[in-house]
């Protein structure tokens, strides 16, 4: 899918969560932050030529399924590590949280926060002014 | 988790489903439904003895079904499909790029309330609070 379809798809998912509850809705915000994490990501790597338009993914696990390992690997710096590694926050999460019966807290608020500004930073950086 | 944390969990998820917009937040509907509906799955698969509290899906062919011994009955196989439905929007309306109209939120809905209330006659008892509650 083209970066600029999920970018406006990641919008949505941003829009609801800045509806809802913290408190009330914490299943649904951090089920909405991985989508729109996974959206940015999947434009940043449309954008930077590791994933052609076509080919989406949708968790982490799936990265080892992307064809191009060489591409994927020379574009590893530590910068997309810890952008990966804070995605990985809400896949965590959405077992424990949301599949799962977690309880939930300001820490998990904080943590699920920085993890998607963290992602939505490198997205935009990567993708440019939209 | 067992059943009753599972219609729990679905009941927050429900509450939560009220508060969307069906034009401004319909992905979101999609998934909320999703998820809501298969808590009710995965309570209606313990209450049955098809799976138990720590072997959970994430969806009704993840895992398969045929990974566990016993099969679920003809009424819960039912049940799911609603659900199934609802799993099938996904690729096209949210993790896609198709418009996510009302016509398909109100699909979904109508799957969701389908579901839900196929799920929660198996459940049944399942989901009252233990009697030291």
């Amino acid at each position: 899918m083209k970066a600029e379809v999920h970018i406006l798809k990641a919008g949505r998912f941003e829009a609801t969560i800045f509806r809802l509850d913290p408190e009330a809705d914490y299943e649904t915000i951090i089920w909405a932050s991985m989508h729109v994490c996974t959206h940015w990501l999947n434009a940043a790597f449309h954008a930077k030529s590791i994933t052609p338009d076509d080919l989406d993914f949708e968790h982490t696990f799936y990265l080892e399924k992307i064809p191009d390992q060489e591409a994927l690997r020379a574009s590893l710096d530590d910068e997309l590590r810890g952008v990966l590694k804070a995605l990985e926050v809400f896949e965590g999460l959405r077992t424990t949280h949301v599949r799962g019966p977690g309880p939930y807290g300001p820490a998990i608020c904080e943590m699920s926060s920085e993890a998607l500004e963290r992602i939505k930073d490198y997205g935009e950086k990567a993708v440019g002014q939209v | 988790m067992r059943p009753r944390e599972h219609v729990l969990k679905a009941a927050r998820l429900e509450a939560t489903l009220e508060r969307l917009d069906r034009s401004d937040d319909a992905e979101m509907i999609v998934e909320v439904c999703m998820l809501a509906a298969t808590h009710l799955l995965n309570a209606a698969l313990h209450v049955r003895g098809v799976t138990h509290g720590h072997s959970d899906q994430s969806h009704t062919i993840r895992p398969p079904l045929s990974y566990f011994q016993k099969s679920p009955e003809a009424d819960l196989k039912e049940a799911m499909a609603p659900l199934a439905s609802i799993e099938g929007l996904r690729p096209k309306y949210v993790r896609g790029g198709e418009v996510c109209g009302a016509d398909i939120v109100e699909k979904c809905l109508l799957s969701f309330k389908d579901a839900r209330a196929r799920f929660m006659t198996i459940i049944g008892s399942a989901a009252d609070p233990p009697a030291w509650e």
